[in-house]
């Protein structure tokens, strides 16, 4: 956690405030990313054929899952999840990958 | 409510607050404490208690399971069916939820709830008390619901429907019978765990059969008139195995009457013996026992608050997996982690005085339509205004016919149980 030492007070308030503001609020990237886990490694590092999310870049992963999401990107079951998520929850989720650890 | 995290940021309008909120989910000392008692060690408990833990590490989370020194997942128990796997390649592992996550294992049986003092009575005589209680026991085979059937008869007629000795008991069998032999498969009622997976039996047991015993016949005698993914499955079935497997509906005589294993005979409805070499019978089923025990059902499956799973009927005790009552969210072991995750972050909430987020639940199940090749149905589901479970409009659905993507989705499959057991039990 030493990263965040200079911003702890920062960090503090803003979960606080995060907690109470976002009651009842649209699902967390964190919420939609847990789901993920079952097929993309449960640390979002990939499996067998599966690619890994953890530590990519939030605008490629956004990207892609837009594409999966209109069709423009051809998948197998890609295109399936994508069609469930608005396209905040689908950022959302990319920023989730994106600040996790690549493994 | 919709003020979103992304107005948020963009108000806060700093790079720093991205890595701030960020921060809030990586840094899950909610300090609220408790202590949580997990039953069943499935897809659903294993994977609560390990978020629990996650989500907030100062919670004490205790997992009882009467099989945690034996637990096989009936997810890939087709492949052992089939010949394919080992039993060991579906053996779970425990030990990472106490060396790495700090879960109790009890290993014992639950014998009845006391709602009223919150706390679980084990067969050995011990009480386990707990601030909330997680009751993932997923279901029980109703035996008595088929005339000639019973928990002895099993012994030679397996259901197999719970992964562990049945499975091996129905493998050998099949090694056991003669080529030009009949497998018969009494096929189960809605609801009941794990749709597609009678259908990916038979599948599997056809590409053992094609390969080892060609002159052997299926017959699934179903009392369904539709079954999960049939259009893949059935055209998989006419391309691969030409006419060995007969799907045969109610109208067709599909409903059972009476199963004999002394004779190795099943009487339909409309009063046709068939005489086999192999049956198997996967009766009608309902929550696990301790659901109904503790009077959590409403006709077989307990209903729940469908935001934090916990029971409508006792305050305090969450059902999740098949046991529950999850709208559109089938009975699988996907269903049951992601269900698993969103009560763990419910209770967690609920301990540190917070209210629980909206949630999303996510179901992919892969069938294998032969060893190598899978098949897919995928889904996505999230609350409706009326705090009811609801697929999302547009989303999910079943693989593109034809083929062309079944080796692919077959290569997922099993990244798919490599991933997901690790993420319950790893």
């Amino acid at each position: 956690m030493s990263r965040h030492t200079p911003h702890a007070a920062v960090i503090a308030g803003l979960c606080l405030l995060g907690a109470g503001a976002l009651a009842h609020a649209a699902p967390s990237g964190q919420t939609i990313g847990f789901t993920c886990l079952a097929c993309h490694g449960d640390k979002g590092q990939g499996a067998s054929g599966i690619p890994p999310l953890a530590g990519r870049s939030a605008d490629a992963l956004y990207g892609m899952l837009s594409e999966f999401k209109s069709g423009k990107r051809p998948g197998t079951v890609m295109n399936r999840h994508a069609t469930g998520y608005s396209d905040e929850e689908l950022r959302a989720v990319a920023e989730y990958f994106a600040s996790q650890p690549a493994k | 409510m919709t003020f979103s995290r992304r107005s948020f940021l963009k108000a806060f309008g700093a790079a720093g607050a991205l890595g701030a909120l960020a921060g809030c989910e990586t840094l899950p000392k909610r300090g609220g404490g408790g202590h949580v008692v997990v039953v069943g060690g499935g897809f659903g408990g294993a994977a609560c208690a390990k978020y629990l833990r996650r989500l907030d590490p100062s919670i004490k989370v205790t997992l009882v399971d009467a099989h945690l020194s034996n637990y096989y997942t009936c997810p890939f128990s087709n492949l052992v069916i089939g010949g394919e796997l080992g039993m060991d390649a579906i053996k779970v592992d425990y030990n990472a939820l106490r060396t790495k996550h700090g879960i109790t294992l009890v290993e014992d049986h639950v014998e009845a709830v006391d709602a009223d003092k919150r706390g679980v009575r084990l067969k050995s005589g011990k009480t386990l008390n707990y601030d909330k209680l997680v009751l993932s026991p997923g279901i029980q085979l109703n035996y008595d619901k088929i005339v000639g059937y019973s928990k002895e008869a099993a012994e030679k007629l397996p259901h197999a429907w719970k992964a562990g000795a049945q499975t091996s008991l129905l493998r050998r069998q099949l090694e056991a019978m003669p080529d030009g032999g009949t497998f018969v498969m009494v096929a189960p009622p809605n609801p009941y765990r794990c749709p597609p997976g009678p259908y990916e039996r038979a599948s599997l047991i056809a590409d053992y059969f094609t390969k080892h015993k060609p002159k052997s016949k299926i017959i699934i005698l179903d009392p369904k008139d539709k079954f999960s993914k049939q259009g893949l499955f059935v055209e998989a079935w006419e391309n691969l195995y030409g006419n060995m497997v007969d799907w045969v509906n109610p109208e067709r005589g599909g409903v059972v009457a009476s199963v004999d294993a002394a004779s190795m005979t099943v009487t339909t409805k409309d009063g046709d013996k068939i005489k086999a070499a192999v049956i198997n019978v996967i009766p009608p089923m309902s929550a696990g026992k301790i659901v109904i025990a503790a009077g959590l059902d409403d006709k077989g499956w307990a209903p729940v608050n469908q935001r934090t799973f916990e029971s409508v009927k006792t305050k305090d005790i969450h059902v999740i997996g098949d046991s529950s009552i999850a709208g559109p969210v089938p009975k699988s072991g996907y269903g049951a982690n992601s269900e698993a995750k969103i009560a763990a972050a419910a209770i967690v909430a609920a301990f540190n005085g917070e209210q629980p987020g909206d949630p999303k639940f996510v179901n992919t199940c892969y069938s294998y339509v032969s060893a190598i090749d899978a098949i897919s149905v995928a889904g996505v589901y999230e609350l409706d205004k009326d705090n009811k479970i609801i697929e999302v409009k547009g989303s999910g659905g079943v693989s593109v016919k034809g083929g062309a993507h079944y080796r692919a989705e077959g290569l997922y499959a099993k990244g798919w149980y490599e991933s997901i057991k690790a993420d319950t039990w790893g």
